[in-house]
């Protein structure tokens, strides 16, 4: 059979008359172009964007996108819960003491093993493996960071920083400046030795700008939290605009970091007429439908929310409590008792693991929380991502995300090691 | 039973496909916020839109979604298309990828029930050869049928095809020299049967 011949065929086969869809299709897309955003952007408080999020981003940085699309794009299993409840967690959060500031030691290891099929040039190797050990001290006017970041190539990088609220300013120590050399093709050559022998420095912050640094303005009752947090799922543009940023769909800030139109923006008509109008245009506007791969979703959007917000050093004991109360409620949540971390530690463990979706390349996500039954504080977070096929030794992992807390207790004050930039911090300050 | 829409070849493709420059004042206008032309640009690519996506899909009620949601997909991505380059491509690419896509979940959804050869209103007709064709793809795997339906309905080339399903090119070329051979016995049967 020739190729036009099949061409032919394939053009003049009977299909179904799709009329009434096509009108439909007709009447959103009119609806979608002429009147977009037409209704005002409902502006949302400035929020702590997680840690986590970071994280997952991380993930993709490292070429990941298979195991982002995968991460992200999970849907809501069956509801079970076993042994303990999750109240129980919730009553144990509400009593947890507050501080100057909080002390958080973790460290997380990313591994991504790329699929067979995704051919990586000579450069990049088919297993990545990111290591990262933080200590981190959070309080109401100063953040202070230290730690490590160590890709398996070449040196760990360096974090070191203290940020301070009231002056906007970021103290780094000389070692984080970096030396480079520049050799144009003029021959030419622009260099920077680090700043060898002088000392730290202070700069208006950078870190204050990505919502890192405050308390989650949340409500505590569970009924109108679960509502806020499915309004930042719902309004992305809104989170992305507050940070300056603008996404690969267009949503966010100009250059500037001003607001800009909004693509996809509130409905240009009550919810409930929408409804009438098309079901199909309503879960597309609210970024929660099947074809809508790119966004994960809402039940998947939360967890990853409540846990951002869980170990969330500024979250309050209210807020984590209420916190525990919309994960009780989450499809998908199960609750188990007497298990055992990674590092062997006596925990209560959460594990979601939603059912495959048609973006995730077939592979199955497991995400487990490992909580501490005393103090309800996270212990371990492991998002595990593995090829559906596969037994034993041949089921591959294509990634896995753990992040282990191995402190987490109140301080009166910043450690030694911070002092040096205090004091930089002071005499930045006084001189105005 | 669903009414079946027997369109000629040539003429469809004429009458919903346009010439690019027609597509192109049509985008830029509805990049513009016109309703008419955002219209006018469904309803020429409907018709190729839906029919790739039911001879993918197989199954009226989810290329009706498919074609729906491509729709929708471009029309939001609207701005931020390049009009210089021929928009039923860069569109076609998408609706055949939801159709993988819903493919791909279609074992988990346990709505979905699998279709009977389509039927014309009334009285059964008479098979014809393209009836064999629809019957002789549902044979095919998913992705032997979106490499034909790209190849020999879309005008896709082999290499286009490997960048739309971002696959490699011999892959795409194996899954073209199998899907063909497969039809080829399907279709020599329908002829015998005729």
């Amino acid at each position: 059979m020739s190729d036009d011949r099949l061409s032919d065929l394939l053009r003049s086969a009977p299909v179904p008359d799709a009329e009434r869809a096509l009108k439909r299709t007709v009447d959103t897309c009119r609806a979608r172009v002429v009147a977009p955003g037409a209704a005002p952007v409902v502006g949302m408080p400035r929020r702590w964007t997680g840690r986590r999020g970071v994280r997952i981003v991380a993930l993709a940085g490292a070429g990941a996108l298979a195991t982002l699309v995968a991460l992200a794009g999970l849907r809501g299993a069956s509801s079970e819960t076993e042994g303990t409840s999750f109240g129980s967690f919730a009553a144990i959060a509400s009593t947890q003491p507050d501080a100057k500031f909080q002390h958080v030691e973790w460290e997380a290891l990313t591994r991504h093993s790329w699929p067979p099929h995704y051919a990586q040039g000579e450069q990049y190797p088919d297993v990545i493996e990111q290591e990262d050990r933080v200590s981190l001290w959070v309080g109401d006017d100063q953040r202070y960071e230290r730690g490590t970041h160590d890709e398996g190539r070449g040196p760990a990088t360096e974090v070191d920083y203290l940020s301070d609220r009231e002056s906007g300013l970021t103290c780094f120590p000389n070692s984080m400046r970096i030396p480079f050399e520049i050799v144009y093709e003029s021959g030419e050559r622009y260099s920077y030795d680090g700043g060898d022998g002088k000392g730290a420095s202070c700069t208006p912050d950078s870190f204050l700008s990505h919502g890192m640094w405050t308390e989650p303005e949340l409500p505590t009752d569970p009924a109108a939290l679960r509502e806020a947090l499915e309004d930042e799922i719902r309004n992305p543009a809104e989170l992305l605009r507050q940070r300056g940023e603008r996404d690969d769909r267009g949503r966010g800030a100009d250059r500037e970091g001003a607001p800009d139109a909004e693509p996809m923006g509130p409905l240009p008509v009550p919810l409930s007429q929408a409804i009438e109008i098309d079901r199909l245009a309503v879960i597309a506007e609210l970024g929660l439908g099947p074809w809508s791969s790119r966004e994960s979703p809402l039940g998947q959007q939360l967890y990853s929310r409540v846990i951002t917000y869980l170990v969330n050093p500024r979250s309050s004991p209210e807020l984590r409590a209420a916190l525990f109360e919309v994960l009780a409620d989450l499809e998908g949540a199960v609750l188990k008792t007497e298990q055992t971390d990674s590092l062997g530690r006596e925990a209560a463990l959460v594990t979601y693991t939603p059912p495959r979706t048609e973006d995730n390349e077939g592979a199955t996500i497991r995400e487990d929380l490992y909580l501490d039954p005393e103090t309800s504080q996270v212990l371990e977070i492991a998002i595990l991502v593995e090829s559906e096929s596969g037994a034993g030794a041949d089921k591959r992992v294509w990634g896995s995300y753990v992040e282990t807390f191995t402190a987490r207790e109140p301080a009166d004050s910043l450690p030694p090691e911070a002092e040096p930039l205090q004091n930089e911090l002071e005499q930045t300050r006084a001189e105005g | 039973m669903t009414a079946i829409a027997r369109t000629a070849g040539p003429t469809l493709r004429e009458a919903s496909v346009g010439s690019p420059d027609d597509d192109q004042a049509l985008v830029a206008a509805a990049q513009e916020g016109s309703g008419e032309a955002t219209e006018a640009l469904v309803r020429r690519h409907w018709p190729v839109a839906h029919r790739a996506a039911y001879l993918i899909v197989q199954d009226a009620a989810a290329a009706e979604d498919v074609a729906q949601e491509s729709m929708l997909a471009a029309i939001d991505a609207l701005d931020r298309f390049d009009n210089g380059r021929p928009l039923a491509p860069w569109l076609h690419r998408i609706v055949v990828n939801n159709a993988l896509k819903w493919l791909r979940a279609a074992p988990r959804r346990r709505e979905v029930a699998v279709e009977s050869a389509p039927e014309g209103e009334g009285s059964q007709p008479t098979p014809v050869l393209s009836d064999h064709l629809l019957i002789a793809l549902r044979a095919l795997d998913a992705d032997q049928r979106a490499v034909v339906v790209l190849r020999y309905l879309l005008e896709f080339t082999p290499g286009e095809i490997a960048g739309a399903l971002e696959l490699p090119r011999g892959t795409v070329n194996s899954r073209l020299r199998r899907a063909l051979d497969r039809l080829g016995e399907a279709l020599d049967l329908g002829r015998e049967l005729e």
